[in-house]
């Protein structure tokens, strides 16, 4: 009885994780279509390059600094949630 | 998300619920990290609130918006212009660095301000927004 309760919770746990990294990566796939780049490229360069921190401004989003917040959230939180999957499923 | 992060952002939510008027925010959170959007008006100017906090660092933005123009904002985002205010130029050791610093005139201007937490921002609009502003 507690093994299937077990299971029923293990499952459930996977299903979740599961879906919270592909909600994550549904908005981190906007972000890179709306910027051009994947996260890890565009957070250096507009760390390095003024002019493109003024093309951005002017053509992309004025306020990038906000969606750069958000989309860092999507990409680590994708690499916190697969952690946290892969030790779930180690649990087996 | 740590219980000190937790009440940081209900008293975010809390205080922006009396300053603001139609309010909206979103909080999520992972294992390792925790987001809180709020976005609110003040008196005429749309304000937009994004705090993200890990076990190393608080990434804030808190811009006030008329239009699409951008009043004011404050950030410690790695922004190149904030990073040769700070230090003279821009350069590969110094990308990533949280710099705080203020946009004024529609991001046209910025200066390099203390660190910021959102108390101080509400602080800030109530010293230096208001009906005559508007």
């Amino acid at each position: 009885m507690q093994s299937a309760v077990d299971t029923a919770l293990q499952k459930y746990l996977i299903d979740m994780v599961t879906s919270k990294i592909a909600e994550l990566r549904k908005k981190e796939l906007i972000f890179e279509a709306k910027y051009k780049y994947d996260y890890k490229t565009f957070s250096q360069r507009i760390a390095e390059d003024e002019e493109f921190a003024v093309y951005t401004e002017n053509n992309i989003n004025k306020m990038w600094e906000s969606e750069l917040a958000e989309w860092e959230f999507c990409h680590k939180g994708i690499d916190d949630w697969t952690k946290k999957l892969r030790n779930i499923l180690m649990m087996q | 998300m740590d219980k000190k992060t937790s009440e940081y952002f209900d008293d975010a939510i809390i205080s922006a619920s009396s300053v603001f008027e139609d309010i909206e925010y979103n909080t999520d959170v992972t294992p390792e990290r925790a987001i809180l959007q709020i976005w609110g008006k003040y008196n005429l100017y749309r304000i937009s609130v994004t705090e993200l906090v890990d076990c190393e660092t608080r990434k804030y933005r808190y811009y006030i918006l008329k239009g699409n123009r951008v009043e004011a904002g404050f950030d410690n985002a790695p922004d190149p212009r904030a990073i040769r205010l700070r230090y003279g130029k821009i350069g590969k050791e110094y990308a990533g660095r949280h710099i705080p610093h203020l946009h004024l005139n529609d991001k046209t201007e910025i200066e390099l301000t203390e660190e910021m937490t959102f108390s101080d921002f509400v602080q800030w609009l109530k010293r230096n927004i208001t009906n005559e502003n508007t």
